[in-house]
């Protein structure tokens, strides 16, 4: 686990930005992944300590733009 | 035929890692009695009789997860996966709070689902064209 910096972009462009963080959970504040890991518990804990009452998190698939979804 | 009218229009979110929009929300998941809350993205499925969120959200919310009713979930593919059921805090800034037992998954998912329990407090339209979820409160 390690704390990153990363700016999200707006539409397509945010691709690139996530790619790195594929099958692990980011914690994004103000549209900056501030914590990322396998672990959500261990980065919400570390987004609690930095002041952040409400993380917002998100699971980073790892699928391709041409993959159809489904709901599950 | 019913008129139906709506209150609340909201944008698709965007899918941060492809940048495409979809029907769906950010949502606060809280546990009760406690302003422990997460904000994460749901898909809004119909196909889905019940709500089911990752198992990973119950342990960030300070829920023990295997401390829930257990309820299986059938996949399209056919596939069975457990959850356990936990009854949560649903918070959005337009849409209100609200308390559901929704499922929380012992296995890992992709996507969280927004299911028929969440659409039975809400009149819902989807406006694909525009890309955006219309809402009004059910009562």
């Amino acid at each position: 686990m390690a704390e990153t910096k990363t700016h999200l972009s707006s539409g397509r462009d945010a691709t690139p930005d996530l790619r790195s963080f594929v099958g692990e959970w980011v914690v994004l504040h103000e549209e900056v992944v501030i914590e990322h890991s396998p672990d959500l518990k261990a980065i919400v804990e570390k987004a609690r300590a930095k002041g952040i009452g409400r993380p917002r998190v998100l699971y980073v698939e790892d699928r391709d733009s041409e993959t159809v979804k489904l709901g599950l | 035929m019913p008129d139906v009218s709506y209150r609340i229009s909201l944008d698709y979110p965007r899918d941060p890692r492809t940048g495409d929009s979809f029907p769906g929300l950010w949502i606060g998941v809280g546990r009760l009695g406690t302003n422990s809350e997460l904000e994460v993205q749901c898909h809004l499925d119909s196909g889905a009789e019940l709500s089911l969120f990752d198992g990973q959200i119950a342990r960030g919310i300070g829920l023990e997860l295997q401390r829930g009713v257990v309820q299986a979930y059938g996949t399209s593919s056919g596939a069975t996966l457990t959850a356990r059921l936990h009854r949560v805090r649903l918070s959005h800034e337009e849409l209100g709070h609200h308390e559901l037992r929704v499922g929380f998954s012992e296995q890992p998912i992709a996507r969280n689902l927004l299911g028929r329990d969440f659409f039975g407090l809400f009149q819902i339209g989807f406006w694909e064209s525009q890309s955006r979820l219309l809402f009004s409160p059910e009562g």
